[in-house]
C-alpha cells in the first residue's frame, strides 16, 4: 500500500488529465529530439560495415591517364605496405537528359567480378560490357537520370559525338554515390575499354590502394614508393593531384553528413530547453493551484522538504513517462531517419539499432530535468506561510505590490488590456516561462529561416564575385591551349577571355583550393589586408598568393609572415606562397603560370580540343569540379 | 436542568486548573496593502488541560486569530504563546510543522481534505508526515479512527463522494491521527446542518470526555453553550475570559 504521499504524487495527475498528457507528449517529444543524437553513431556503424563490403581505399592516387598492363599493376601491388590496387579510368562527360545535356562521369573498371578495392556492387542487372554502362542507384533516388536497364543513354563523347549506351544494369559504390548527391553528377560505371571510347585517351588516371599500415608516415612513405614504381611506366607525368589517404573510420560524405547532423541537434537541444520551461510553468501553475493543500499538509504536520518532496516526485513521475514514451519514439526517430538519410544519400540499407549512450543521456535528461524544472516553483510554494496558503484561493493572491500598483496606473488602454497586463505583472514568473517557451519555439523557427537566408547570401555573393557570364571546362580534365583560346576569343559575342585553373592543395596540413587566374581578372575580389599581386610579378612568375580570408584564419595564415608552404599534388616540389588576405571570398592566387598555370603556351601544349568543346559553355558554379585536380578551363565575358 | 444563557455562561467564573494553553500579552497585526489591520490588541489568556473551550465573538473579533496562534499556524506580533509547556511562538516554520504534527489536531470550517485522496488517505497523512509506526500501524490507527467517527464503511471514498458532516468526520478522524492532546475547531460545524452539527458536537464531547483538551470557534449560541467555558471576544480583546 503506497503512503498518502506518494499517492497524493500520482493523483494530482490523473486530476488534471489532458494537462499531464499534454506535458508528457511535449517531453516524450523532447527526449525523442535527444534520439537524434544517436544518428551520427547509427550512421558510422552503417558505413563501417559499408566500408569493409566496399573495400574502400586507403589510399587513392590520381594520374594523367596512364596505360598500365597486369606487369606493371603487379610492381604497385608489390610496393611496401601495399595490400592491393585497384585501377580505375575516368572520363568526365555530359549525359543527355532530355534535351538537357547534365553533367556526368563514366568509372572505367577493369573487371566487376573481381574488384579488390572501392567494390562497384551490382545492384541489379548484368556488369556492363563493351559499349554498355551500369548506372549508379543514387542517380535515380536524387532524380538526376532515371534509366531502367535495357534503355540507352546518350553521352557526348570526347570528339563531341554522341554516342548511345546500353545500360546494363545497376551499380552502387559509396564514392559514387557521394558524387551523384553531394556534387549533383551523373555516375555511370564501364568497362575500361568502353571509357577509352569515349575519351579517346587510353589508360587508367585514379589508382585505389588498401594498405596495411595506414598512419600517417607509412602512407607517406607508401606514396613515395608508388610514385618511384609509376616513374618506371612510360607515359608517367606525375601526380594531377594530391594523393588522398582516407583517415580510419572516415566514409565518403562522412563530414557532410556530421554536420547535417548538427543541425538536428540544435534543434532537438532548442526543443528540449522549450520542453523544459513548459515543465516548469506546468509544475508552477499546478503548486500554485494547490497552494490551499500546501496549507493543509502544514497544517497537519507536513514539512517544506515533505511536502516539496511530493510535488518533486509528481514531476519526476511526468519525467519517467515522457522519458519512457520519448526514448521509444527516439529510438524509432532515429533509426527512421537514420535509414532515410542512409538510402537517401548514400544509397546504403541502414538496420535498426539503438546508441545505448544517447538512451542513457536521454533517460538522465528526462528524469532529471521535470524536477530540476520544478524545484524553482515547489521551494517558492512551500516558502508560503501556512496561514496565507490555507486562505490561498487564487483570487486573492498577488497583486498588491510595487510592480502591481505600476500596472494599476496603466489607465489609456481598453478594460479588457488592462485587466490582461494586470494578470500578466501579478503571475510575473508564470508570465515570464511562458515568454520563454514562445521566444524558444519563435528563435527555433528564425534560426532555421536565418540558416536559410545566410545560405541564400552566401550563393549569392560567391556568385556576385563572378564577373564572367561564361564559364568553360573541358571535357576529359583536359586542358585548353592557345588554338582553343584563339578560338573562344574570335567567338562571335565573345568580349574579353581569361584562362583559369583549380586544383586541391594542402595549406598548413589542411585542404583548399587554389584557383589561378590574371592580374588583371574578371573576378571581383576585396583585399582585406595586404594587396593584389602586380602586373610585375605575373610577367617575373613570382610565387606569390592572395588567401581568402577564413582560410586565412584557420589555419593561421599572416600575409606578412614568412612564405607558406602550399602543397600541390600537380607541381613536382612544394611551392613557397607568400599571402595576403582577401575579403570575405576568394581567392587563393598563384601568378606561377608556367608551372600550375593553365596550359595557354605552346611548350606544354597538349592534345587540342575540337571546336565543338568550346561551344558547350557551363553556367559557373563555384564549388563544383567535376573534372578533379585538373580544372584547366577559361571564362569568357560576352558583349 | 435548565440551559444557562451564553453571556450567563461566558460571565461565570471558571477554575483554571493546570494552564494548558497559555498567552501572554499577544497582540496580533495584518498588513492589508499600506494598512497595519491590529487583529489582536493585547491577550491574556489561560486554558486548563482537558478543559472543552468556546470561543465566540463577532466577524472580525480575532476568534480565528487565537486559534491560528494557539495551533502555531500564525505568529503572534508581540506576546508569548505556550501549548503544553512549550513556547511556540520561539518556534521556526519546520519545528511548527512537527510540533503540530504531534501535539494538536485542527478541524477546520471547509473540512480542508485533499481531493485527490480517499478519507482513508486523508486520515493517515498526518501519520505519513510524521513517520509514525509502520506503514501497516499508520493504515490501521487510521481506520480505526475513521470508525470512531462512523466512517468505517467509507474509507475509500474520496471527499467528493460524501456529504459534508461525513468529510468533517474525516476531517476529526484526520485530526486524531496522532492522538494530540489539543484538537481545535475552526467554525466546525459552520457549514453544516444543525443535526449534523449537533452530532460533531458530540464528537468533540467525546473526545473531551478521553481527557483532551478541545477549543472551537463558533458562532453558534447554542453550540457555544454547551461548551464547559466560553471566551467570549470583541474587537481584538477578550471581553469574558
Amino acid at each position: 500500500m503506497a503512503t498518502s504521499l506518494l499517492r497524493k504524487s500520482v493523483t494530482d495527475l490523473s486530476r488534471r488529465r489532458s494537462r499531464t498528457f499534454f506535458a508528457v507528449a511535449t517531453l516524450a517529444l523532447a527526449v525523442a529530439g535527444i534520439g537524434l543524437f544517436a544518428t551520427p553513431a547509427l550512421m558510422d556503424r552503417a558505413m563501417s560495415a559499408e566500408v569493409a563490403a566496399d573495400r574502400l581505399p586507403d589510399l587513392t592516387i590520381y594520374i594523367r591517364p596512364l596505360v598500365l598492363d597486369q606487369a606493371q599493376l603487379a610492381a604497385l601491388a608489390a610496393v611496401p605496405d601495399v595490400r592491393a590496387v585497384e585501377p580505375r579510368s575516368f572520363f568526365g562527360a555530359r549525359v543527355y537528359v532530355g534535351a538537357r545535356r547534365a553533367f556526368a562521369q563514366v568509372l572505367g573498371i577493369p573487371d566487376f567480378t573481381s574488384q579488390r578495392v572501392n567494390v562497384v556492387h551490382i545492384a541489379s542487372g548484368a556488369p556492363p560490357g563493351i559499349g554498355a554502362v551500369l548506372t549508379d542507384v543514387q542517380n535515380t533516388k536524387q532524380g538526376q537520370l532515371d534509366v531502367q536497364a535495357g534503355q540507352a543513354v546518350r553521352i557526348i563523347a570526347a570528339d563531341g559525338a554522341v554516342r548511345s549506351l546500353r545500360v546494363s544494369g545497376e551499380g552502387r559504390n559509396l564514392g559514387g554515390g557521394q558524387t551523384v548527391t553531394s556534387d549533383a553528377v551523373i555516375v555511370l560505371y564501364a568497362t575500361p575499354a568502353t571509357v577509352a571510347s569515349l575519351s579517346r585517351t587510353p589508360g587508367y588516371d585514379q589508382l585505389f590502394f588498401t594498405l596495411a599500415d595506414t598512419r600517417p608516415a607509412a602512407v607517406t612513405a607508401a606514396t613515395a614508393a608508388i610514385r618511384r614504381t609509376l616513374a618506371a611506366v612510360p607515359g608517367f607525368a606525375g601526380f594531377s593531384d594530391l594523393p588522398q589517404p582516407r583517415a580510419a573510420g572516415d566514409w565518403p560524405g562522412k563530414s557532410a553528413y556530421q554536420n547535417f547532423s548538427k543541425f538536428f541537434n540544435v534543434i532537438a537541444l532548442l526543443a528540449l530547453l522549450s520542453a523544459l520551461v513548459l515543465i516548469s510553468n506546468t509544475m508552477t501553475t499546478l503548486v500554485a493551484e494547490q497552494t490551499s493543500e500546501i496549507g493543509i499538509m502544514k497544517a497537519v504536520g507536513g514539512r517544506r522538504r515533505q511536502i516539496a518532496a511530493v510535488y518533486l516526485k509528481t514531476a519526476v513521475l511526468l519525467g519517467a513517462l515522457g522519458t519512457a514514451a520519448g526514448i521509444v519514439l527516439g529510438a524509432v526517430l532515429a533509426y527512421v531517419l537514420t535509414r532515410y538519410l542512409g538510402s537517401s544519400l548514400f544509397a546504403v540499407g541502414v538496420g535498426f539499432g539503438i546508441d545505448w549512450t544517447i538512451v542513457l543521456a536521454s533517460a538522465l535528461v528526462g528524469l532529471l530535468g521535470p524536477p530540476l524544472a520544478a524545484l524553482p516553483a515547489i521551494r517558492r510554494a512551500v516558502r508560503v506561510p501556512v496561514r496565507e496558503a490555507l486562505q490561498a484561493t487564487g483570487s486573492a493572491a498577488g497583486g498588491q505590490d510595487a510592480g502591481d500598483r505600476l500596472l494599476r496606473v496603466v489607465r489609456f488602454l481598453p478594460r479588457p488590456a488592462q485587466i490582461g497586463l494586470r494578470n500578466v505583472g501579478r503571475r510575473r514568473r508564470r508570465s515570464l516561462s511562458t515568454s520563454l517557451v514562445i521566444a524558444l519555439a519563435v528563435g527555433t523557427m528564425l534560426a532555421a529561416l536565418g540558416m536559410i537566408t545566410a545560405a541564400a547570401n552566401a550563393s549569392r555573393a560567391s556568385w556576385g564575385d563572378h564577373g564572367e557570364d561564361v564559364n568553360i571546362i573541358p571535357v576529359g580534365g583536359r586542358s585548353l591551349d592557345a588554338r582553343a583560346a584563339a578560338l573562344i576569343r574570335a567567338t562571335p559575342g565573345v568580349a574579353a577571355i581569361e584562362p583559369h585553373f583549380a586544383t586541391d592543395i594542402k595549406l598548413a596540413g589542411k585542404n583548399a583550393r587554389i584557383w589561378a587566374v590574371q592580374q588583371a581578372t574578371m573576378f571581383r575580389y576585396r583585399i582585406a589586408a595586404g594587396r593584389w599581386y602586380t602586373p610585375a610579378e605575373e610577367q617575373t612568375r613570382a610565387r606569390v598568393a592572395v588567401i581568402e580570408q577564413a582560410i586565412a584564419q584557420a589555419t593561421g595564415t599572416r600575409h606578412h609572415h614568412r612564405p607558406d608552404r602550399i602543397r600541390s599534388g600537380q607541381l613536382p616540389r612544394d611551392r613557397h606562397l607568400a599571402a595576403t588576405a582577401g575579403k570575405r571570398h576568394r581567392a587563393v592566387r598563384a601568378a606561377d603560370h608556367d608551372a600550375c598555370g593553365p596550359d595557354w603556351n605552346a611548350r606544354r601544349r597538349q592534345r587540342l580540343l575540337g571546336p565543338d568543346h568550346l561551344t558547350r559553355p557551363r553556367v559557373h558554379r563555384p564549388h563544383h569540379h567535376p573534372d578533379r585536380g585538373h580544372a584547366h578551363g577559361a571564362r569568357l565575358r560576352r558583349h | 436542568m435548565s440551559m444557562e444563557s451564553v453571556a450567563e455562561r461566558a460571565a461565570r467564573p471558571v477554575a483554571v486548573s493546570e494552564p494548558f494553553i497559555s498567552l501572554a500579552g499577544v497582540e496580533k497585526s495584518y498588513r492589508m496593502g499600506r494598512l497595519d489591520y491590529p487583529a489582536l490588541r493585547g491577550i491574556d489568556l489561560e486554558i486548563g488541560a482537558g478543559e472543552l473551550v468556546a470561543i465566540v465573538g463577532p466577524s472580525g473579533s480575532g476568534k480565528t486569530t487565537i486559534l491560528n496562534l494557539v495551533t502555531g499556524i500564525d505568529r503572534p506580533t508581540a506576546g508569548t504563546v505556550t501549548v503544553g509547556g512549550q513556547r511556540i511562538d520561539t518556534m521556526s516554520e519546520e519545528q511548527l510543522a512537527v510540533w503540530r504534527g504531534g501535539h494538536v489536531g485542527v478541524v477546520f470550517q471547509f473540512f480542508q481534505l485533499l481531493p485527490t485522496l480517499s478519507a482513508l488517505e486523508n486520515a493517515v497523512l498526518p501519520l505519513d508526515f510524521a513517520r509514525r509506526g509502520s506503514k501497516r500501524e499508520r493504515f490501521e490507527r487510521a481506520r480505526r479512527n475513521l470508525a470512531l467517527v462512523g466512517l468505517g464503511g467509507k474509507a475509500d471514498h474520496l471527499p467528493a463522494e460524501l456529504s459534508g458532516g461525513e468529510q468533517q468526520r474525516v476531517a476529526i478522524a484526520r485530526a486524531l491521527a496522532a492522538d494530540p492532546q489539543l484538537i481545535v475547531g475552526d467554525e466546525p460545524t459552520g457549514n453544516l446542518d444543525t443535526v449534523t452539527a449537533a452530532e460533531m458536537f458530540d464528537l468533540f464531547k467525546h473526545l473531551n470526555g478521553e481527557g483532551k483538551t478541545v477549543l472551537y470557534v463558533t458562532h453558534d449560541r447554542e453550540l457555544a453553550g454547551r461548551a464547559n467555558r466560553i471566551i467570549s471576544i470583541r474587537d481584538g480583546v477578550v471581553v469574558t475570559p
